[in-house]
């Protein structure tokens, strides 16, 4: 980001939409994605992006950025390098922005342990202008998180989404009271909406500092108007400042001590102290009811009640989704959905299809044409290898095999996440999951945990207590298969008769539930509580759940094809230097002692490692060397003992250095265990899934 | 017997809850300076005796400190759940409330928060007739959320959670006082509906929410009046 840049962040609760309004703000420029509550990087969009590739429409819709900032003065220059179309040159001269999608915040001014983006953004004072999405539905709350985003000072617009969900409750509002009582400009939006409208562009050009204020009890009034003569000089307005403070923010006590000398800060600590005496309960529950206290009367000014119609259809699907009898065959019936849809439609009739009738018949055959001349033999090996050549085990097996089947499975993940279904699965399993040391929260991780293990362990942040944490990240490591490499297992066991996907998942299964009531009883500390927003089921957009997957595809494939390139010729060069059959020797008696596995499982695991969908993808090369118990071992093996170089990067940044090797040393001894325990049970009694 | 005179009698009462009735105790206890003749007048009233260095109450005394600290403890209550006012301000209001508050009143103030043993500093609340009948006015009664039966309604009079994290979060998820909720599943997990929002919680923060049944069919979520108006 240049210095001349600015930064508009888009702050909001959990689940009020801001990324879908981010999404739509900047279409057409780059972005990347991840799970709901764990953006732990910023998630930038420079609206640059549109324009640079002269899209007209995007420069029109964005055109609204020039006026946002003439309120500002300040040198407007051209982005350097920001225009190649035509377009540029009948560009007014702008100021390239950026937008940050910050992670839902339920609070801004209490906390700090955990890590907010729009919290420490603002702290950082890096925002230059801020949008805050409410949700309509439930004002108050929206309201009270304004009103801490006003103690920045900052130009802001409020946005208040999904007006139409709440006229479906029966709410209504009275918008120009409201634009008085915030003392902002107000836009109203519908859920989902895609049209950033004419009016939305007038709405930025008018983007006003609010001077509505909270009015906090008598003595948190003078500690704070003691503050802000304490705290001038300080990179926000002192008086946030002090209000941070006083909430014990952990990130304006640090900024305290290095922005200011020992004896200001001495000073400010001791109008601190005098603040908490007056008061029996903490301070963040003064400020916090305070805040809410506000909040709540705005609300009442602007909502006009009217009697909400009956529970319609997707409303009553809600309620049973949560329902102790009907929720559990719901939950069955969308596991069964998903099967259908990935697991047959997608890695069967299409992946088939497409070897069959594109690769097999065009792609391959060609290939080897056009390659099939190259001089050297070594060359010409390290492409056409049937085992390890390039065309074969990396390009088909990521083209081929992977992103079919990982685009079916995003597809049905983007429904899942976009039709509010899994907060009632959280509701639905936090009795049971409480077995396992986690709460009904714990369902988003684990459930994320299908998807991508990498954003799973990440997405446990979410989660309130360090025990629930490393439970979560043991479990995920220990019996999750990602969404690649579940797409490949399904393409593995197709052929194989239903028992023995049945024996995996059910192993699978078993494991996580013995470990994780082991973990919950070993781990020392108590559950935590479970508060969870139920956000209204809705029928999901296919258009926005398509695009996000392609967009979820091109990523994979971006960061995994150079992986899978990489694999094979890691591998095919070993071959030649004779290591791979010294591997086999080293690792033979563990391998087939112990497992029962054939050699061919050495290059296997040695793919898992790179990517663990890379492994399962060799296995799909190399199965007629494996017989069909050896299959289920084998994927049962890959899926608990190795975690890809990603997840494993990932738990060693959450979770420090000595609780990841001890974690991974556990899971990998405990895989071979029962790696082993499978293949001899089944042996024993007489299982071969033939 | 003059505000004075009950001043001393509490003190009394409240010095013998820590064990120690002596003069001194007495003292640092009363809120204003009080001289032999005054304690020599309850004497005459059969309020107090003494030994020593030492003060008791008599049963008339006794009943009088009581229903003079209940009233003070309830009020300091009332002040704390309901309008949220600071230590100093809920004080030198109940120290006026124990002096003019009829018993009627007062166990009325009780049966609306819930029969409370305790007032917000942790010291216990002498339990009154309408404690003790309880059972029988169940229907006018503050019950937790957790009480609650499927699909009624019933406005949050106040939260007493077990650690200020959870009131916290109690808060920000918008459940305060005054906000009418509707209960519409209880297992696996209590869900309530609220404005336009839906929520899931557990048990133990459904046993922390203090709630009013209100009846009638109020299909709109009612701006929320003071508490008071709950009583029927």
């Amino acid at each position: 980001m240049s210095c001349a840049s600015k930064t508009i962040a888009i702050v909001g609760n959990v689940g009020v939409g801001k990324t879908t309004l981010c999404g739509h703000l900047c279409k057409g420029s780059r972005r990347s994605r991840t799970a709901p509550g764990c953006r732990t990087e910023f998630v930038e969009a420079s609206l640059d992006g549109a324009a640079r590739r002269g899209d007209s429409k995007g420069w029109r819709r964005l055109s609204w950025r020039d006026g946002l900032f003439r309120a500002r003065a300040h040198a407007i220059d051209a982005a350097p390098g920001s225009g190649s179309g035509p377009e540029t040159d009948r560009r007014p001269a702008s100021t390239p922005v950026t937008l940050v999608d910050t992670d839902g915040a339920a609070c801004l001014l209490v906390g700090g342990e955990d890590e907010s983006t729009g919290r420490n953004l603002l702290l950082a004072g890096e925002a230059d202008a801020l949008v805050v999405v409410a949700d309509a539905k439930n004002l108050r709350r929206s309201l009270a998180l304004f009103l801490q985003t006003c103690e920045f000072q900052l130009p802001t617009v409020l946005v208040v989404n999904m007006i139409d969900e709440a006229q479906r409750l029966g709410l209504q509002f009275d918008l120009p009271r409201l634009v008085a009582a915030v003392t902002v400009k107000t836009e109203p939006l519908k859920a989902g909406e895609g049209r950033i409208t004419e009016r939305m562009a007038v709405l930025f050009d008018q983007a006003q500092i609010p001077s509505v204020r909270v009015s906090y009890p008598e003595q948190v009034e003078k500690a704070l108007c003691a503050l802000a003569e304490l705290l001038g000089g300080a990179p926000i307005p002192p008086r946030a400042l002090g209000l941070l403070l006083l909430a014990g923010n952990l990130r304006a006590q640090q900024m305290l001590e290095s922005e200011f000398d020992a004896e200001t800060a001495d000073k400010a600590r001791a109008v601190v102290r005098k603040a908490e005496q007056a008061f029996r309960v903490p301070l963040y529950t003064v400020i916090t009811s305070a805040v809410y206290a506000t909040a709540e009367r705005i609300a009442e000014q602007v909502t006009i009640y009217r009697a909400a119609p009956g529970a319609d259809l997707l409303q009553r699907f809600g309620h049973y989704a949560s329902h102790p009898l009907f929720g559990l065959p719901i939950a069955l019936l969308v596991i069964l959905a998903g099967y259908y849809w990935v697991g047959v439609l997608g890695a069967t009739i299409v992946v088939d299809y497409l070897r069959v009738h594109l690769f097999d018949a065009l792609l391959l055959p060609a290939c080897a044409r056009l390659l099939g001349n190259l001089p050297w033999t070594f060359v010409r090996e390290a492409f056409l290898d049937p085992n390890f050549g390039l065309v074969q085990s990396a390009l088909f097996l990521a083209l081929g095999i992977v992103l079919p089947v990982l685009f079916f499975f995003y597809t049905f993940f983007g429904f899942l996440e976009d039709s509010g279904y899994l907060p009632r699965l959280s509701a639905l399993l936090d009795r049971s999951l409480r077995r396992l040391g986690l709460t009904g929260q714990g369902v988003l991780p684990l459930v994320f945990g299908f998807s991508c293990i990498t954003t799973a362990i990440l997405s446990a942040r979410v989660l309130r207590t360090q025990k629930e944490r490393l439970i979560a990240s043991f479990l995920l490591l220990s019996g999750f298969p990602c969404a690649p490499m579940l797409a490949v297992m399904l393409l593995v066991l197709e052929p194989l008769p239903w028992t023995a996907a049945a024996t995996l998942f059910g192993t699978l299964f078993v494991q996580v539930l013995i470990t994780g009531i082991l973990a919950n009883a070993i781990i020392p500390g108590g559950g935590s509580d479970f508060i969870l927003e139920l956000s209204p089921i809705r029928m999901p957009r296919l258009r926005a759940v398509l695009n996000r997957a392609r967009q979820q595809s091109w990523q994979f494939l971006k960061e995994a094809l150079p992986a899978f390139m990489a694999a094979s010729f890691l591998l095919f060069v070993l071959d030649r230097l004779g290591g791979l059959a010294a591997l086999e020797r080293f690792s033979r008696p563990v391998l087939k002692g112990v497992l029962g596995l054939p050699e061919q499982s050495v290059q296997v695991f040695m793919k898992t490692m790179i990517r663990r969908e890379n492994g399962a993808a060799e296995l799909t090369l190399v199965r007629n060397h494996f017989t069909s118990l050896q299959l289920v071992v084998t994927l049962f093996v890959m899926t608990v003992m190795l975690p890809c170089v990603n997840s494993a990067v990932v738990l060693l940044k959450e979770q420090g250095i000595k609780v990841s090797v001890l974690l991974l040393l556990i899971i990998g001894l405990y895989a071979l265990l029962v790696g082993a325990g499978l293949n001899w049970g089944c042996h024993a009694l007489g299982i071969t899934f033939q | 017997m003059n505000h004075k005179h009950e001043e001393i009698l509490e003190s009394i009462w409240v010095a013998s809850e820590s064990g120690s009735a002596t003069m001194e105790t007495i003292r640092s206890r009363c809120p204003d300076e009080f001289s032999e003749e005054g304690l020599l007048r309850l004497e005459e009233l059969g309020h107090l005796t003494h030994s020593g260095r030492e003060l008791f109450l008599t049963q008339k005394g006794k009943h009088k400190a009581r229903t003079l600290v209940r009233c003070h403890r309830l009020a300091e209550s009332l002040l704390y759940t309901v309008f949220a006012l600071d230590w100093e301000q809920r004080e030198a209001l109940a120290c006026q409330a124990e002096h003019t508050l009829v018993p009627e009143l007062a166990d009325g103030i009780c049966t609306l928060l819930g029969h409370p043993t305790e007032c917000p500093d942790g010291k216990p609340i002498p339990p009154g007739v309408c404690c003790v009948t309880q059972q029988q006015m169940i229907g006018r009664q503050v019950i937790p959320l957790s009480e609650l039966e499927v699909g009624s309604k019933a406005r949050i009079l106040f939260v007493k959670p077990k650690n200020y994290d959870r009131l916290h979060e109690i808060t920000i998820v918008g459940l305060t006082p005054g906000v009418v909720v509707t209960l519409y599943q209880r297992s696996p997990t209590y869900c309530l509906r609220f404005d336009g929002t839906e929520l899931a919680v557990d048990h133990r923060v459904a046993q922390d929410l203090f709630v009013c049944p209100i009846s009638g069919d109020h299909d709109a979520p009612s701006p929320p009046p003071s508490p008071a108006h709950c009583r029927r």
